[in-house]
């Protein structure tokens, strides 16, 4: 048995015996955003605009996120539509400061990766570098909005009566909470990634200048910050996004009662 | 009020722009900081071009153009260089410098060349807007975050720098002891120290990112390590195992922190209100808790670890190699790191319990004693 299957089967059994039908739920989750990576990553290959698959692509990871925590269909609705929405804003920052920095693609540093590989391929390596940049941050996004929107769900159902203003209140001191605790699993999970370059860089004694515009430790420091800044802007979008749902909700409902 | 408030927002994110364009500007003129040579390009002009065609179907151009820089520092400053700079159009290693680009030059003999672009003026703006938005969302939570996450970045540079003077000992220890540290100072950021909550997230943290390490070491060394293959880790100047192992661990601590924070916070809450809770409960709501967590937390390390080998996996599928390979030699080892992630994020559910608990059981026989 390979490592990847024996790994797997083990998540399997400890996903079912603590998580039960919904670990399974997780279980198949990670399958189904892996097989979405690599129908992406082939149809980019084939030439698809690299576009339009980061957006279908994208918006199907968020929701693979979204439906993994199996929540009710309110925070469900609410958490997609507000992780939908960060992801467009952090496009928009994406978008310009890829053009700007210049920091897609390799560097001297992946020569030994590129060892008889020809890098004149008919496709555009600033175009792949936002995609890489802007799908590394999907998965906290949406973990960070079906938290919050679970969390002022939860709020309302023990507290029906919760005036919107005090909505706002409790949603920003619990938001905080989870937005502490999220920006640590970033900035970790960056880190991981970042550790063999640094200690590469470390062995070929970079100077701290030379570090900071190096091509691999800004493309590294931006898809951190894009994945932060996501996290950030979820607290307030999602928030609002569950205002606008019980207007909404209470629009529908007295129209009922007439 | 509501007024007021909006006025302000608006006044701090004009604060945090005048910050970033100040930054922006400041990155441009300062040259003189560095030793390296910098020089500004004055003009561009194109050379020639020519179509580039390979065996596997790719068929782009390719481009010569002749630059002049204006040097901006060392004992060179303000003499005006040439040197010809090619290009593609698929941009993977190389790039076409335009007017008013600041770039790094190199010197070999008597031609110069250009070495790197100056990146800290792009960057940098960004950090101050990100820090910016944090402040203003959080307020006094997000000062204690930002100060949390550059302790625990100097506390990464420097576990670099003592795996490079102790020769390499082994890696995996120092990232060990780094992830002890950095976990502790991350929970009394976020939670204080005097709080029994840090001490129980700790506890679980460190429970599940053993037994998930532990779990891998063991599946490597019973299938005798089929399918992985650690000499395709980029940037590997030393053993490769110590160094996944260490980026494996590093890379599941904060989604573990995140998730145990969540669950023992809940549970702890519950049992404020039901003293006298018993085992039984404490696993109904821990599950629930989890449950709804470990799913997502796994998607998110997945994403994290996997994005960053998308232009490398079609750089693959490009240069006419199949699925197979491609997958082999790019995403395997994220895939293995990702699913010994999601086994310790499944596991802080019940070693949350079984601390808690614990815990609990011990603060019951404290309380019997004393009545």
């Amino acid at each position: 048995m390979s490592v990847l299957m024996m790994l797997s089967v083990i998540l399997f059994v400890l996903m079912l015996a603590i998580g039960g039908i919904k670990g399974i739920g997780a279980f198949i989750s990670l399958w189904i955003s892996f097989a979405i990576m690599v129908v992406m990553i082939v149809l980019i290959s084939f030439q698809f605009n690299a576009f339009w698959v980061l957006l279908i692509g994208g918006a199907s990871l968020l929701t693979v996120t979204v439906l993994s925590a199996s929540a009710d269909e309110r925070t469900t609705a609410i958490a997609l539509i507000a992780s939908l929405i960060v992801m467009f804003i952090l496009l928009a920052v994406i978008l310009p400061t890829e053009q700007i920095t210049i920091a897609q693609g390799f560097s001297e540093e992946n020569s030994e990766d590129l060892e008889g590989l020809s890098l004149a391929i008919n496709i555009d390596f600033g175009t792949l570098g936002i995609v890489a940049a802007l799908l590394a941050t999907l998965g906290a996004i949406a973990e960070a909005s079906v938290a919050i929107a679970t969390g002022i769900g939860e709020l309302l159902n023990s507290k029906p009566s919760l005036k919107n203003k005090d909505l706002i209140d409790v949603g920003q001191v619990l938001g905080k909470q989870i937005i502490g605790t999220a920006v640590n699993t970033v900035l970790f999970g960056f880190l991981a990634d970042f550790l063999s370059l640094a200690v590469l860089f470390n062995k070929l004694k970079y100077s701290f200048v030379e570090v900071i515009n190096s091509k691999l430790f800004t493309s590294s420091m931006l898809s951190l910050l894009y994945a932060l800044l996501g996290v950030i802007i979820t607290l307030p979008i999602t928030i609002g996004i569950f205002l606008l749902y019980q207007k909404h909700q209470k629009v529908d409902y007295n129209r009922e009662e007439l | 009020m509501q007024q007021k408030n909006t006025s302000h927002i608006i006044l701090k994110f004009l604060v945090v722009f005048v910050l970033m364009v100040a930054s922006f500007f400041l990155l441009r003129n300062n040259a003189s900081w560095y030793q390296e040579p910098i020089g500004e390009v004055t003009s561009v002009k194109q050379l020639s071009s020519q179509t580039l065609q390979d065996q596997y179907g790719n068929k782009i151009k390719q481009h010569d153009e002749r630059v002049r820089v204006k040097i901006l520092n060392t004992e060179k400053k303000d003499q005006s260089i040439s040197f010809k700079n090619t290009y593609d159009d698929a941009m993977a290693i190389t790039q076409p410098l335009h007017r008013h680009d600041q770039v790094f030059l190199s010197k070999s003999e008597s031609s110069w060349g250009l070495k790197n672009f100056k990146r800290d003026t792009f960057w940098v703006p960004i950090l101050i807007l990100v820090i910016g938005v944090l402040l203003i969302t959080t307020g006094k939570a997000g000062m204690m975050m930002t100060i949390s996450l550059f302790v625990n970045v100097t506390f990464f540079i420097f576990t670099i720098y003592l795996n490079l003077i102790t020769k390499d000992a082994n890696i995996f220890w120092l990232f060990i002891l780094f992830s002890l540290i950095a976990s502790a100072v991350t929970l009394m950021f976020v939670m204080g120290a005097k709080n029994r909550l840090t001490w129980t997230v700790l506890l679980t943290v460190m429970t599940s990112t053993t037994i998930a390490m532990l779990i891998g070491v063991l599946v490597f060394n019973v299938t005798n390590g089929k399918g992985l293959h650690f000499e395709l880790m980029s940037f590997i100047t030393q053993l490769p195992q110590p160094m996944f192992l260490s980026m494996t661990l590093v890379g599941v601590l904060g989604a573990v922190m995140d998730e145990a924070t969540d669950m023992i916070a809940t549970l702890f809450s519950v049992e404020r209100e039901h003293p006298n809770i018993g085992l039984k409960e404490l696993l109904v709501t821990g599950r629930h808790v989890g449950q709804e967590i470990f799913g997502a937390l796994s998607n998110t390390l997945f994403l994290i670890f996997i994005a960053e080998q998308i232009p490398m996996a079609v750089l693959y599928l490009r240069n006419g190699n199949n699925w197979g390979f491609t997958y082999t030699m790019n995403l395997s080892l994220g895939m293995i790191q990702t699913l010994i992630s999601a086994i310790g994020i499944v596991l802080t559910v019940p070693a949350g319990i079984f601390w808690v608990w614990i815990l609990h059981k011990r603060q019951q026989k404290k309380a019997g004693i004393q009545s």
